[in-house]
């Protein structure tokens, strides 16, 4: 069961505090109307329901003054035990009047119901409104008044306050809930997104991952070929050599003449074995150092990836490690032309950015040989950066066949692809994109002319002069 | 007489080095092949135009036209032709588009003891066949036709989106599909280490992605375009081969059950290359050896082939392919009983089987035969 509600009552005169008891408290009534339901039970054979406001019990705090009505409220909020319904008189001598403990006691509890009671027509109703602000929680009564009408007030102010009370609470809730709500889906959308970058990046690092694979794969093939050969022929030599042994023995022996042995070793034929085995060798050396080559631009930005922190990078080298990756995917179709001019540092990912140019080289690349297999012929990739005095400018040129009208504005959507079903993901533009505009807080632009090439334009702000290392 | 000449390989890579390292080793090793190396499309194309090649093994990045570009051609213009991929490429796409037209595909790094086993088994399948006009359209085949109703299936499941375990369903006992997959999976781009025999295997290594890109290309799977008896034989054929799959499966030790299944499953695939010729089966072997040399050309594992290949003689089959030979030649006897309906004791089973295998062998394959035919729908 609930506690009942409590009611502050504030009137320097005592005898009009035990009137407000008599009137209010229950015990008092109820031994006023213990007789009464007697009779009631005589005629009618059962107990009345204990209904309407009169039945309600309240609990009682009576004050003579101001100030202990305005401790009181601030001990009971305090308490979690708020008042409900305060009965202010407006004349209290010596203290506060009325009125201002009214505006104190709002400061501490602004949902109190207040009463304020007088028997003078000392204050108008203007004049109260003009010293508080009276909302829709004061009444204002005079004395002498009746019991019922303080008894009515009394039931429905605290009901009123009740009321208000729940609602606030129920609107909290609500807001609470709402607001757990938001943040849910708020976290759910930011966890979403982190995945699709992080899968736009697994998907990115995979692409990177073949290309890899191709650039090891093929030097690995005739490294493993070369050695093999190399293996095969050692036999080959040590079987010379026991020969030519035999020869030196037969003259030794005098089974041959020294003519005769010379004949038999110009038969043993080394000759090829000799000349092709440095080549063997050297073509080994070759795979191996092309292999450590590519490992070698991978391994430079493979720990820098691991830092999430931009650091100050050095554009001109990702150029041209991203030239070195993506090699495979342009020697069929253009020729390479670098352009790198002297610039400051950019902060940033190494590894994204190498990403990001790579995507651009593929892209122009394809450009071109899309163009070329129409008939084109060869084309041209160039790679410019510049200092714009602000910007550091990354430059990938293509002379393929230009971005048509209709979907340039479509470019950097993810997902969107010219190519055929299974030749192209869609994703190497956004990839870019978004590593650059959302990662770098740079700039990707293009400038496109139908049949002339594609200039794709990379903006980065360049480190200030002393501003890191 | 085919294999009369050394087998010529004409091997096309864009890196010389690749070349140059491969001529080396070849002659080191005095293979008996004729080879020969180029490193454009457009050159392999004009040494093709002047000389007689068997095999060619090609990148798939190079200049002008790309490995599968020139493949394709190859297909088209030279169709006796066997055709190789050896690549680098590790990308899943580049994979799926080589297999469309490959009849193999090699990883690289790739050494000479493969190559040479591949060259061999070519050699070996050639000899074996000796029906040039069979050799021929079998080497063209990318793929071998399914039943419309199954190509109609299957087509409709992938494009509203069914899984896995329902595209299996409707593939079960499809003879072209199964040896496609099996082929696919078993290229050096999928897995590397003991080969896949079994479908199920095929459609967890490949995933449902792989599967449902190559189900709908039409260089992998194509529905029967024949004649009416022709549509209704393969109809039928399904049936068949899936009995004795799954009697050869049951009859085999545990070891051998999935390769048993396969040689079972696979033993009338000759069948679909002769319905694609649109031509009788001159001698009851004709179809056993015309599969036999199509799937070793796809690159089966070897024993399954050869129990593909005898499972007509069996006596023919040696060493570890002798016993799958053996369950398929049974497998298929019971069967055929079955399906005739008239189950005799004095089936014909060849001379080689009873001696090497108990005529209880033969009971006990009856009985387990009927009960899979009762459960079979």
């Amino acid at each position: 069961m609930t506690s009942p509600p409590r009611i502050l009552i504030v009137d320097d005169n005592e005898a009009i505090l035990q009137d407000y008891r008599q009137i209010l408290d229950r015990r008092e009534l109820a031994a006023r109307q213990a007789s009464l339901d007697e009779l009631e039970r005589a005629f009618a054979g059962n107990a009345p329901a204990a209904t309407g406001p009169l039945q309600q019990t309240y609990e009682l705090c009576l004050l003579h003054q101001g100030e202990q009505a305005v401790r009181a409220t601030a001990e009971a909020t305090a308490a979690g035990r708020p008042f409900a319904c305060a009965l202010v008189d407006i004349r209290m001598p010596p203290g506060i009047d009325g009125i201002e403990t009214v505006a104190q006691l709002w400061q501490i509890a602004p949902e109190l119901e207040i009463v304020l009671c007088s028997a003078y027509n000392d204050y108008s109703w203007e004049d109260i409104s003009r010293r508080l602000d009276p909302g829709d929680r004061l009444l204002l009564l005079r004395k002498p008044f009746d019991p019922m009408e303080v008894r009515q007030l009394a039931a429905s102010l605290t009901e009123k306050w009740r009321r208000g009370r729940e609602l606030a609470d129920r609107l909290r809730n609500l807001e609470a809930q709402v607001q757990r709500e938001v943040e849910t889906r708020l976290r759910e959308r930011t966890r979403h997104e982190e995945e699709q970058r992080r899968s736009r990046r697994l998907g990115a690092l995979g692409q990177l991952a073949a290309g890899i694979a191709h650039e090891i794969n093929t030097p690995t093939q005739f490294t493993s070929a070369s050695l093999e050969y190399v293996a095969e022929v050692l036999p080959v030599l040590a079987e010379g050599f026991a020969s030519y042994r035999a020869c030196l023995l037969g003259i030794a022996t005098g089974e041959l003449t020294v003519q005769q042995a010379l004949a038999r070793a110009d038969k043993i034929a080394l000759a090829d074995a000799l000349d092709e085995l440095p080549r063997a060798i050297s073509d080994a050396r070759t795979g191996i150092s092309r292999i450590a080559q590519v490992v070698q631009s991978v391994r430079s930005h493979a720990h820098l990836r691991d830092a999430e922190c931009l650091v100050p990078v050095d554009v001109n080298a990702q150029v041209r490690a991203a030239l070195e990756l993506a090699r495979n995917e342009y020697r069929h179709d253009a020729e390479a032309v670098v352009e790198l001019a002297e610039v400051p540092r950019v902060m940033g990912d190494a590894g994204d950015l190498c990403l990001a140019i790579v995507n651009l080289v593929v892209n122009a690349a394809h450009a071109m040989r899309d163009k070329r297999v129409a008939g084109g012929g060869s084309g041209r990739l160039t790679l410019t950066t510049r200092y714009t005095g602000q910007l550091v400018e990354i430059m990938v040129t293509d002379t393929g066949g230009g971005i048509p009208e209709a979907i340039r504005d479509r470019v950097f959507e993810p997902f969107f692809t010219t190519k055929p079903i299974g030749q192209g993901t869609g994703q190497g533009l956004s990839i870019a994109h978004a590593t650059i505009v959302e990662r770098h807080r740079g700039s990707l632009r293009f400038e496109t002319e139908v049949g002339v090439g594609t200039t794709f334009v990379i903006g980065l702000p360049a480190v200030s002069e002393g501003g890191a290392t | 007489m085919i294999a009369e000449h050394p087998i010529r390989v004409l091997f096309v890579d864009d890196e010389p080095l690749v070349l140059r390292s491969l001529d080396r080793a070849l002659r080191q090793r005095k293979v008996s092949w004729d080879a020969r190396f180029i490193e454009t499309s457009t050159g392999a194309l004009e040494l093709l135009a002047s000389e007689q090649f068997d095999v060619v093994v090609a990148d798939l990045r190079i200049p002008v036209l790309d490995g599968v570009a020139l493949l394709t051609e190859i297909q088209r213009m030279y169709p006796r032709i066997a055709r190789v991929v050896l690549s680098g490429q590790v990308g899943t796409d580049d994979c799926l588009r080589a297999m469309r037209v490959a009849h193999q595909c090699l990883a690289k790094p790739c050494d000479i003891g493969t190559l040479r086993r591949l060259m061999q088994r070519l050699e070996n399948g050639q000899r074996l066949l000796d029906d040039s006009e069979l050799v021929t359209s079998a080497t063209q085949l990318s793929c071998l036709p399914s039943p419309p109703s199954v190509h109609a299936e299957v087509s409709t499941a992938i494009t509203s989106g069914a899984g896995l375990a329902e595209i299996a369903q409707i593939l079960d006992g499809d003879v072209a599909i199964t040896a496609k997959l099996i082929q696919v999976v078993n290229s050096a781009f999928f897995t590397q280490g003991p080969p896949v025999t079994t479908v199920q295997r095929a459609l967890v290594v490949l995933g449902t992605d792989v599967v449902c890109n190559l189900l709908l290309s039409v260089e992998v799977f194509r529905g029967f375009e024949g004649r009416g008896l022709a549509a209704r034989r393969l109809e039928a054929l399904r049936r068949h081969s899936k009995l004795v799959g799954l009697l050869a499966q049951a009859l085999a030790p545990r070891e051998l059950a999935g390769d048993a299944f396969a040689a079972g499953m696979l033993h009338d695939t000759g069948n679909l290359v002769l319905a694609c010729l649109d031509r009788p089966a001159h001698q009851v072997t004709d179809h056993a050896r015309a599969g036999g040399f199509l799937l070793g050309l796809w690159g089966l594992k070897e024993a399954v082939v050869d129990a593909i290949t005898y499972h007509h003689d069996p006596g023919e089959a040696t060493g570890d392919a002798a016993l799958l030979t053996d369950l398929v030649h049974v497998s298929e006897i019971v069967v055929d009983d079955l399906e005739r309906a008239a189950s005799s004791p004095d089936a014909p089973v060849d001379p080689a089987w009873l001696a090497r295998n108990d005529a209880t062998v033969l009971e006990r394959a009856r009985t387990i035969g009927r009960a899979i035919w009762e459960q079979t729908p």
